[in-house]
């Protein structure tokens, strides 16, 4: 089709592209030859702007896969850093006819830089052969290694995941929590009933990150697995993953109550020393099934359960169990169960989770203020109110700019509440003046910096964590 | 909702003596009417002449500006006369091309054509980006001849040229590059890359072909026009190829 | 890829003798130009300039002065305050006074050592900016909204595409801030989209502000630009963020309002989850309020895929259940059935993970001379969605749209909403 109307284009344009004979650039082009041959031709140049516009062709022109493979069959011969170029170019085209010259790049290459573009380019353009050979590479050194990781998080394919998870529960013994990840980056779900087993494999690196997988890629079906696996963790650290894993499948998933209706129930089926193990787990969770167990442990007379109930009802997720908490710090006589306590009111009262309106919130954050002991427990809660993205939250904490003891926690609160437009330019004047004190007050530049710009009606980029 | 005309006696009222910083809530009706007028011919003509009338001297720029706004969604030939009397005003004259332009009948451009010979200055700029927004071929000559003019009216008329891409004005392009240097030569390569990509959304290439080859032999070791010898390149390769678009 | 040899690096190879550069602010070579292990050589550094140094401008200069592969070396903008402020900005990262501060666009970009503008001027100087920077040979990076009109944004691209230029839109947000809708979309976890609801503000208003007198230490004409004359007034030109009135972003001459600006974002975000970024709205469906006023009226974009958008749909987020939400803003729905997904594209890095952010994006392409996340066609595309919803809006009407003629069929009255006038001198 192509050469057909090249055919016709050449008899018409030939007299314009006869009439050159200068040094321009355009010269290089020969709008009468094949186009993927004009390209060429320009991929050949040594002047970048030339080159700029063939690239521009491969990567958005230029129809159909023989003229991917007449442009992928150039790249043998070009120098290294016009190899990267090219195979970047071939990458965007994204058509898999040039898999088979850039294969042969990558194990023909001499130069690591070039087998990494290669590697790029495979996870752009390959499919579930590609696995074999990238899986390779991932035991390569930088850059080649971290190229093919990319490379295996994009590689399109259905049959990509299934590969990959038969790497995480057989491959090669050190990348096999590497396979995991990149399960993970892939959002294999179908994977997760692998991971369940991994989570108690013999190899504690597999193991930790099969549980950081499954808080991703978990859902109602492996909640079993999941308790199973919490209860035979033999390291903190795994302990908290497997919880963490438990939590945002009962929480975050696309079927959080059902998950959590199967947790109780292995809750309720377990032995008394499984209970205690997974009742840290129970207090995340929440929810009313939980509570009865909670409230049931609190009320017991063995000590050692009712400090079970209170570790489990001081990791609860939201401030449902705000007033139980309430109740529970005029109860106790114990300063240790008490700062345990106002610690958790502290922690859920702003809780941006719809549980409480705003003025109720600021009401517990008030009462929380009553019951606390000591100013550290004090400034937290003062800093922790910016969550309540009111003007009365805002009015709240400003008098405790004048305060030595509180200035700094206030002054990050009124300057986190100012970041907010809409509440900012409400009452406009009042936070202007408010600003103006942080201005004079805080030691914390940052701080200072928000608030000029907020002052100038300007934002401010949060700097993301990494 | 029927049209009622009585109801909007007090808001045109308001609006002929209406001025920035006043309130503007008067004129809610008039916005609420030039809404309803759609479909509703009668409404239509009420409205548009109202708004018309206040063009005539006496109401505020402010009031003129309105009308004109207005003018520019629901105007019709009836109205062309009155906005048309504001082209040659330095301070009405955007906010006449504001609705003209817009103004769907010939009457409106026939009016922005006859304009472009009795107006100066930065006026025959504004006027020639109306008629290049309307693409008309009919002005072409007049707009043709002022490539000749002062730089910056020979660049905005290189630029009309470049929208109206009719053969005609890629003729009258190619006619005056040669001679033009500086910003208009850069002003009149552009058009032709237009008039050029014109000819390739048609398949016309070698049409486009002969441009693009035109442009690069005018540009060619001139180290200040490297950049349109390149763009002439890049069209020239786009003439090959199938899968270009502009 | 090695860049072009006719801008910059020619130029630093012969600015001892200059001949090329006569009209333009000297560029000096100091010991900085030099490199270090850390920085890349003068040569080797995009040249960059900023038009439009206010509030988001600020932000995008202090996010290319902290590149080490960027030398910015002028600013410009028609406030004393600002251009003063993006100059001292500019000054202090280099710790020289190097930085030229300029009050008309056109003189920067005739500079021959920039090869590289980010425009954060109002909406209403977009298009035309960014055209004449491509006519310049700059890259562009422009802040969104990129689109004050739906005219402006094919003309946009072709003078990127024309001169060969990387043009990215400027939503920083659309590949950072949505992965909570993107990411199980693009897998292919939720299957097939149906339906998009997005809760945003609306279109912008008419500015009827009194005259003020104007403030020396602005270039009001300059300001105004293309867009209708009308008094100085500061609320009228103010940067801040509001949409109620008080700002350019209020404002109809200056800025879509809260629908295109905040909208660019969430309508960017919404139109990524869905890929539909390649695609333009065929219609637009308007729906009055309720006649007893219980629900106000909202609008519905639908695409050539059938996928719909509303706008503002009453009760949005209590209704069907969804199957991935964004905050209160966006709600998708799908058919639940699971299908084969694909990887989210990424910003462009040389190792290719993509761990940059959209500033890095457009640095990436303007050396690799590719197409950068947000590409001006597509933020084009995507800016189509919220100026078509304004316009039904605006016209209380159903709209049908060609996207091959760019016009809309069978209403001569919306097709003059396309585009509006320019004030003299600037032509599009």
């Amino acid at each position: 089709m192509i050469r057909l109307f090249v055919r016709s284009f050449a008899s018409l344009c030939a007299a314009a592209v006869l009439a050159g004979g200068c040094a321009s650039p355009c010269f290089a082009v020969d709008p009468a030859a094949d186009p993927v041959a004009t390209v060429i031709t320009l991929l050949g140049s040594d002047d970048a702007d030339l080159r700029a516009i063939g690239l521009d062709r491969v990567r958005n022109g230029l129809e159909g896969p023989q003229a991917t493979t007449a442009i992928a069959a150039i790249v043998s011969k070009a120098a290294p850093t016009r190899q990267i170029e090219l195979v970047r170019a071939l990458a965007d085209r994204g058509d898999g006819a040039a898999v088979p010259a850039v294969l042969a790049l990558l194990l023909a290459s001499p130069e690591a830089e070039v087998r990494a573009a290669a590697i790029l380019a495979l996870g752009q353009l390959g499919s579930g052969t590609e696995v074999a050979v990238l899986t390779k590479s991932l035991a390569a050194q930088d850059p080649e290694r971290a190229a093919a990781r990319r490379a295996l998080e994009r590689l399109k394919g259905a049959d990509v995941g299934k590969q990959v998870a038969e790497a995480a529960r057989h491959g090669e013994p050190a990348l096999r929590p590497t396979f995991i990840d990149i399960l993970v980056a892939r959002r294999e779900r179908s994977a997760a009933a692998d991971l369940v087993s991994l989570a108690t494999d013999g190899d504690e690196r597999v193991r930790l990150a099969a549980l950081v997988a499954l808080a991703k890629l978990g859902g109602t079906d492996h909640v079993g697995g999941l308790v199973d696996a919490l209860l035979k963790t033999s390291s903190a650290g795994e302990r908290a993953e497997a919880e963490r894993a438990i939590v945002a499948v009962c929480t975050q998933s696309r079927d959080p109550g059902r998950a959590t209706e199967i947790f109780m129930e292995r809750f309720k089926a377990a032995s008394e020393g499984e209970r205690e193990a997974l009742l840290p787990t129970l207090g995340r969770i929440g929810g009313p099934a939980a509570l009865a167990v909670v409230d049931g442990l609190i009320a017991d007379p063995d000590a050692a359960k009712r400090r079970f109930g209170l570790k489990a009802i001081t990791r609860w997720p939201d401030a449902t169990v705000a007033k139980r908490l309430v109740v529970l710090v005029g109860e106790t006589q114990d300063p240790a169960e008490r700062a345990q306590l106002v610690g958790a009111l502290i922690r859920i009262a702003p809780l941006p989770d719809n549980k409480l309106d705003d003025r109720q919130k600021l009401e517990l954050v008030k009462q929380t203020m009553a019951l606390c002991a000591t100013d550290e427990e004090r400034a937290r809660l003062i800093e922790r109110v910016n969550a309540i993205r009111t003007v009365d939250a805002f009015r709240f904490v400003l008098p405790f700019v004048d305060n030595a003891t509180f200035a700094e926690p206030a002054c990050k609160s009124v300057v986190e509440l100012a970041h907010h437009q809409k509440l900012r330019d409400a009452h406009k004047d009042e936070f202007v003046k408010a600003l103006d004190k942080v201005i004079a007050t805080t030691k914390n530049p940052e701080l200072v910096e928000r608030a000029e710009r907020y002052k100038q009606g300007k934002t401010w980029e949060r700097k993301k964590s990494s | 909702m029927a049209y009622d005309p009585a109801s909007l006696d007090a808001p045109f009222k308001a609006l002929a003596a209406f001025d920035w910083g006043h309130d503007a809530a008067p004129l809610a009706a008039i916005d609420a009417a030039v809404i309803a007028a759609h479909g509703d011919a009668a409404a239509r003509d009420d409205v548009e002449k109202r708004l018309a009338a206040i063009l005539a001297p006496g109401p505020t720029r402010a009031a003129k500006e309105y009308a004109c706004r207005k003018l520019s969604m629901i105007g019709t030939a009836a109205c062309v006369p009155a906005v048309a009397g504001l082209l040659g005003d330095a301070d009405n004259s955007h906010m006449a091309r504001f609705a003209l332009e817009r103004i769907a009948d010939p009457e409106a451009v026939a009016a922005l054509r006859a304009a472009l010979g009795a107006v100066s200055g930065p006026l025959k700029i504004g006027v020639m980006s109306s008629l290049a927004s309307r693409r008309d071929a009919a002005s072409v000559p007049a707009i043709a001849a002022l490539l000749k003019a002062d730089q910056a009216t020979a660049v905005a008329a290189a630029k009309a040229l470049g929208a109206i891409q009719s053969p005609e004005a890629a003729e009258a392009l190619a006619g005056a590059a040669g001679a033009a240097g500086g910003p208009l030569a850069a002003a009149i390569a552009d058009a032709r890359f237009e008039c050029a990509e014109a000819l390739l959304r048609q398949n016309r290439r070698a049409e486009a072909a002969a441009i693009y080859k035109a442009v690069a032999t005018a540009a060619a070791g001139k180290p200040e026009s490297r950049l349109i010898e390149l763009s002439a390149t890049r069209g020239l390769v786009a003439c090959a190829d199938t899968l270009a678009a502009f | 890829m090695q860049r072009s040899s006719t801008t910059r690096r020619g130029f630093l190879r012969t600015s001892a003798t200059a001949a090329g550069a006569a009209a333009t602010a000297p560029y000096v070579i100091t010991s900085k130009a030099l490199g270090d292990a850390t920085t890349p050589p003068a040569s080797d550094r995009i040249v960059m300039g900023g038009i439009g140094i206010g509030n988001m401008g600020s932000g995008d200069q202090g996010a290319f002065l902290n590149r080490p592969d960027v030398q910015y070396v002028a600013v410009c903008d028609v406030r004393k305050e600002w251009r003063e402020n993006g100059k001292n900005r500019a000054d202090a990262t280099y710790g020289n006074k190097d930085c030229a501060a300029v009050i008309d666009f056109r003189e920067l970009l005739g500079r021959s050592d920039i090869d590289a503008v980010h425009i954060a001027t109002p909406d209403h100087w977009h298009a035309l900016m960014t055209i004449a920077a491509c006519q310049a040979g700059k890259d562009v990076y422009l802040q969104k909204p990129e689109t004050l009109t739906l005219r402006e944004g094919p003309l946009m691209v072709a003078a990127a595409r024309r001169y060969g230029r990387v043009v990215s839109g400027g939503s920083q947000r659309v590949l950072d801030d949505y992965h909570d809708i993107v990411d199980p979309c693009w897998s292919g976890e939720l299957g097939t989209i149906k339906s998009l609801d997005i809760a945003v503000g609306g279109p912008s208003m008419p500015c009827y502000l009194p005259a003020e007198p104007t403030p020396p230490d602005i270039d009001w004409e300059l300001w105004l630009g293309p867009a209708p004359w009308e008094p100085y007034n500061a609320g009228r030109c103010a940067g801040n963020y509001g949409t109620g009135g008080g700002s350019w972003r209020s404002y109809i001459d200056y800025s879509g309002g809260s629908l295109t600006d905040w909208g660019a974002h969430h309508f960017g975000g919404a139109i990524f989850a869905a890929d539909l970024r390649e695609l333009q709205p065929q219609s637009v469906t308007y729906h009055p309020a309720t006649a007893d006023g219980k629900a106000a009226a909202y609008v519905t974009l639908t695409y050539p895929n059938s996928v719909e958008i509303h706008h503002n749909r009453p009760g949005h987020l209590q209704t069907v259940p969804p199957s991935a939400v964004h905050g209160g803003a966006i709600k998708i729905v799908t058919d639940g059935q699971p299908k084969a997904g694909k990887p989210v594209p990424l910003y462009r890095t040389p190792d290719g993970s993509g761990q940059t952010n959209i500033y890095g994006d457009f640095i990436e392409c303007v050396k690799q001379r590719a197409r950068p996340f947000r590409d001006i066609e597509l933020a084009v595309n995507t800016m189509t969605a919220p100026h078509m919803v304004g316009l039904a809006y605006r016209l209380q009407r159903s709209l049908q749209w060609d996207r091959a003629t760019q016009q809309f069929v069978g209403d001569e009255e919306a097709n003059r909403l396309v585009d509006r006038a320019r004030r003299e001198p600037w032509i599009l």
